[in-house]
C-alpha cells in the first residue's frame, strides 16, 4: 500500500458514537425517515405557498385532502380505477411479449440487431401522442387504438432492455451445448431462458411502470372513460383539485402495486436462485 | 454495431420506402408518400415551420441545461451525504417516477402557459438522470488525482475544472442521451396539454383535429430529423471530441 | 553550515490512539537523495504524508528551509511528488499536465516553455510533449511524472516506490535514469522503497527505520563514488549488511508462527 494510499483508510471508531455518526453521515435508517419527512414538509410548505397565491390554478393542499376523502367513498372512482387498470394490464402484457421476443430475436443474432436497430432507434424518437394519433386515425377512437398506441410506445424499451441482457449473457453455455450437440429447441430452455429470467423481471417492471404512465397519456387524449381521462377533463374544466386529487392517489396505487405486488411476483420467481 | 453489418441497417432503412407505400396502399390512416414528398418543399422553406421548430428546440434544450445544473447541483449535495442526502433523495425518485401527463398538468397549474414552465418541467424530469448518473460517477471518484492535486497545489477553481469536470463529464455525457430523449417527448406533451400557441405538440395537435393527416405526416417527419439530428450530429460528436484522450493504444 | 532543507523534528502521529509514527528525527541538505527503508506497515505511508503537507502531526515538527509547516501563516513549500502509480491527467496531454502544476506553483508564463523543453529534452520524451497519458508505456508515464515533479523547481521531492510498479527491465533502466537526472538538477529527494538494494544504489544516505510505530533505526551514508552500477559488489555488500541488521530489528527472524 502505498503512501497516499493509506490516508484514505477510514479512522476506527467507538460503539456509541458509530451510532451517531451513522446517524449523521445519512446510513442509519433513522436519517432515512427523518429526511424523507422533511422532504415531504418543504412540498408541502410549497404547496401552501404556491396554493396561496395562484388560485385558483393551483388547488389548496385541504381542499384536495378533502375532495380525496371524497372521491374514496364515491363509486365512480373505483370503476374508472378498474377500466384503467384493465387497459394498462393488456398494454403491458402485450408489450413485454412482443418486446421479449424481438428482443430475443435480436440479441442473438447481430445481422438482426442491425436490422432492427434503426428501427427501434426510430420508434424510440416519436413521440407518444403521435402513436395516438395514427392509431386513432387507423382503428377509430375504440379501445384498440389505445391498446395499440400502448404497446408500439413501450414495446421499444423492453426491445432494448432484453437485447442488452440477452448479449451479455455467457455465450459459453451456449458453446457446450453446441458441442454436446443439445438440440436448438433445448438449448434454448435449458441454458438461455434461466439466464433470462432476471432480465425478464426487470424488463417486466420497467414495462409496467412505463406502461401506467403511458395508459394515463392516452387515456387523456384519446379515451372518454379511465383515470386519465377523468385527470385531463378536470384539468381542461379547472376543477384543479379534483384533477390533483385523483392524480395524487392514481399515482400512490400504482406506486404500492409497483413495490408490493410486482416485488412478490419477482421473488417466487427466483425462488430457484436461492 | 460491426461495420460489416452496417449493410444490414442500411436495408432496414431503405425498406422503410417501400413500407409507407404499402402502408398507404393498404390502410387508411397512412397518407401517400408522393403527396408529402410533394408537399415537403413547400413546407420546409416556410418561415412558419421553422419557427415552430426553433421554439421547439429553445424548449427543450434549456430545459436540458437547467436540468442538467440542477442534477449537477443535487448529485454533489447528495455526494457529501448525512441528512442532506436523504431529504434530496425522495425529490429524485419521485422526479423519476412521475407520469409525463402529470408533470405536464402540475406545470401547465402553476405557470400557465408561461416560457418558463416548459424549461421547468423539462428539468424536472431530467435532472434525476443526471443526478443519478453522476453519484455513480462521484462514488467511484479517482481519489488519487484529487490527492495529486492537492499536493501540487491546485487552487478549488483549477481542480474543479481540471480534475474534477473531465472525470464527470462521461458520466454526465451518459446522462445526457436519455434525457435529451425525453425532454423531446415531455415537450410535446406539455405543448399539447397546455394549448401552446407554438411548438411541434400544438402543430401535431392542430394537423389531428382538422383531419390534416399529411400534415401530421410533415411534422412527424421534421421532429424525427430535427430529433436525430441533435443526437447524432450535436450530442454524439461533442461527447466524442471531449472523449479523445481515452483511446489508448 | 550544512545548508538543511528538510528538517524532521521528533515527529509523532497518532491515528485513533495507535501511533503511526513516533520521535521521527532526521534532516535532509540541499542536492542530498536520501532513501528511506523500513518494514510494511512502519508508517512510512504516514510520514510521507505528512511530509507532503496532507497530515499534521500529532506533536513534533517539520520545516521545509526554515519555514514550520502547518503553521498558519506561513505559505506552503514548493514540493514535487513521484507516485506509485503517475497519477497523470488522463484528459490532458503531457504539455498539459506539466503546464498545470506550473500555474498552481505560480511561475510566470514566459518561463513554462523553457522550463518544459529543457525537462522533455532531460527525460528524452521531448517527442511526447503532445500525447495524451494513455498511449506511453508504464516507463514514458513515470518519466512524465518525474519531469512534473522537477518543472516547479521545487524545495524537495518526494517519491513513492515509483519503480516497483515497473517491469524488471524498465525499472533496471530507470533507476540508472533517476540516479543521473537527480545528479544532473541537483534535486534534494526523499525517496522512499521496499527495496534495500534499490535504496542503496540510489542514495548518498540511508535511512532506516523500525517497526511501526516508525522512528529511525539507523542511518547510513553510502560512499560509493556516481555514476554507480546496480550490480556492483559493494552496493550488494551494503545490502546484506542492512538486511543483516534489520532481521532483528523488524522482527523478521522470528518463525511466524501459523494460525490454526
Amino acid at each position: 500500500m502505498s503512501a497516499t494510499e493509506a490516508s484514505s483508510q477510514p479512522m476506527p471508531v467507538s460503539t456509541p458514537s458509530r451510532a451517531r455518526r451513522a446517524f449523521w453521515s445519512g446510513s442509519g435508517a433513522g436519517s432515512r425517515w427523518l429526511g424523507a419527512g422533511i422532504a415531504l414538509a418543504l412540498i408541502m410548505v410549497l404547496w401552501f405557498f404556491l396554493a396561496e397565491h395562484l388560485r385558483p390554478w393551483v388547488p389548496g393542499p385541504l381542499q384536495t385532502f378533502q375532495v380525496m376523502g371524497r372521491e374514496l367513498a364515491s363509486a365512480d372512482l373505483y370503476r374508472d380505477v378498474l377500466v384503467t387498470w384493465e387497459r394498462l394490464l393488456l398494454a403491458f402484457l402485450a408489450s413485454t411479449l412482443i418486446g421479449t421476443v424481438i428482443g430475443i430475436a435480436i440479441g442473438l443474432d447481430k445481422r438482426v440487431e442491425a436490422f432492427f436497430q434503426p428501427l427501434l432507434a426510430l420508434m424510440l424518437a416519436v413521440p407518444d401522442p403521435v402513436y395516438i394519433i395514427f392509431a386513432i386515425l387507423g382503428l377509430g377512437t375504440g379501445e384498440m387504438a389505445g391498446l395499440v398506441a400502448l404497446t408500439l410506445a413501450v414495446m421499444p424499451f423492453v426491445a432494448n432492455i432484453v437485447r442488452t441482457s440477452v448479449q451479455a449473457r455467457d455465450t459459453s453455455l451456449d458453446e457446450m451445448a453446441r458441442v454436446y450437440q443439445v438440440r436448438r429447441w433445448r438449448i434454448f430452455t435449458s441454458t438461455l431462458l434461466p439466464q433470462l429470467v432476471p432480465a425478464l423481471i426487470t424488463a417486466g417492471r420497467f414495462s409496467f411502470a412505463l406502461s401506467w404512465k403511458i395508459v394515463i397519456l392516452v387515456e387523456a387524449l384519446a379515451q372518454p372513460t379511465g383515470i386519465g381521462a377523468r385527470i385531463y377533463n378536470d384539468f381542461s374544466m379547472l376543477r384543479m383539485s379534483e384533477a390533483f386529487a385523483v392524480a395524487i392517489m392514481f399515482t400512490v396505487l400504482m406506486q404500492i402495486v409497483e413495490r408490493v405486488v410486482l416485488r412478490q411476483l419477482e421473488s417466487r420467481a427466483l425462488r430457484w436462485r436461492s | 454495431m460491426m461495420r460489416r453489418h452496417l449493410w444490414w441497417s442500411v436495408l432496414a432503412v431503405t425498406l422503410l420506402v417501400p413500407a409507407w407505400f404499402a402502408g398507404f396502399h393498404y390502410t387508411n390512416f397512412v397518407g401517400d408518400p408522393m403527396e408529402v414528398a410533394g408537399l415537403l418543399p413547400g413546407f420546409l422553406s416556410s418561415a412558419e415551420t421553422w419557427i415552430n421548430v426553433g421554439v421547439s428546440v429553445a424548449r427543450v434544450f434549456g430545459g436540458l441545461a437547467l436540468g442538467v445544473a440542477i442534477g449537477i447541483a443535487t448529485a454533489f449535495a447528495i455526494h457529501r451525504g448525512g441528512l442532506v442526502k436523504n431529504t434530496l433523495t425522495p425529490y429524485v425518485t419521485v422526479a423519476l417516477r412521475t407520469p409525463s401527463a402529470i408533470a405536464a398538468i402540475v406545470a401547465l397549474s402553476i405557470f400557465r402557459g408561461a416560457e418558463i414552465g416548459y424549461l421547468v418541467v423539462v428539468a424536472y424530469i431530467t435532472f434525476p438522470y443526471v443526478t443519478t448518473s453522476l453519484l455513480e460517477g462521484l462514488r467511484s471518484s479517482d481519489r488519487e488525482l484529487d490527492q495529486m492535486a492537492k499536493i501540487y497545489k491546485l487552487s478549488m477553481l483549477s481542480h474543479i475544472r481540471h480534475v474534477l469536470a473531465p472525470f464527470v463529464a462521461p458520466y454526465i455525457f451518459a446522462a445526457l442521451r436519455n434525457a435529451h430523449a425525453l425532454a423531446w417527448k415531455i415537450i410535446v406533451v406539455v405543448e399539447i396539454f397546455g394549448a401552446a400557441t407554438l411548438g411541434f405538440g400544438i402543430q401535431f395537435s392542430h394537423a389531428w383535429e382538422y383531419f390534416q393527416i399529411l400534415e401530421v405526416h410533415l411534422w412527424l417527419l421534421l421532429f424525427m430529423a430535427v430529433v436525430l439530428f441533435a443526437e447524432y450530429c450535436v450530442l454524439r460528436p461533442a461527447e466524442r471530441r471531449v472523449f479523445r484522450w481515452r483511446d489508448a493504444s | 553550515m550544512k545548508d538543511t532543507v528538510v528538517r524532521v523534528s521528533d515527529l509523532g502521529v497518532t491515528y485513533a490512539g495507535t501511533p503511526a509514527i513516533a520521535d521521527l528525527d532526521f534532516s535532509v541538505t540541499r542536492g542530498e537523495f536520501v532513501s528511506v527503508v523500513g518494514p510494511s506497515g512502519c508508517g512510512k505511508s504516514t510520514m510521507l504524508n505528512v511530509l507532503s503537507g496532507l497530515l499534521e502531526p500529532t506533536y513534533g515538527s517539520v520545516s521545509v528551509n526554515g519555514r514550520v509547516l502547518y503553521s498558519s501563516g506561513e505559505p506552503l513549500p514548493r514540493l514535487g511528488y513521484v507516485f506509485q502509480t503517475h497519477r497523470l491527467l488522463p484528459w490532458k496531454t503531457v504539455r498539459q499536465n506539466l503546464e498545470l502544476v506550473l500555474s498552481a506553483a505560480g511561475v510566470p508564463r514566459q518561463q513554462w516553455s523553457e522550463r518544459i523543453e529543457r525537462l522533455l529534452d532531460v527525460l528524452q520524451i521531448s517527442e511526447f510533449a503532445e500525447t495524451w497519458p494513455m498511449r506511453l508505456s508504464g516507463g514514458q508515464r513515470l518519466r512524465v511524472s518525474i519531469a512534473r515533479a522537477l518543472v516547479i523547481e521545487p524545495s524537495y521531492i518526494l517519491m513513492d516506490e515509483p519503480l516497483s510498479t515497473l517491469d524488471e527491465v524498465t525499472a533496471r533502466t530507470m533507476r540508472q535514469e533517476l540516479s543521473s537526472i537527480v545528479a544532473k538538477t541537483g534535486s534534494t529527494v526523499i525517496f522512499v522503497t521496499h527495496s534495500i538494494r534499490e535504496a542503496v544504489f540510489l542514495a548518498d544516505r540511508l535511512i532506516i527505520l523500525t517497526r511501526g510505530p516508525a522512528r529511525v533505526f539507523e542511518e547510513r551514508i553510502i560512499d560509493i563514488e556516481r555514476p554507480r552500477l546496480y550490480e556492483d559488489a559493494r552496493i550488494g555488500q551494503i545490502e546484506a549488511e542492512v538486511v543483516e541488521k534489520v532481521l532483528g530489528a523488524w522482527g523478521l527472524d522470528e518463525p511466524r508462527k501459523e494460525a490454526v
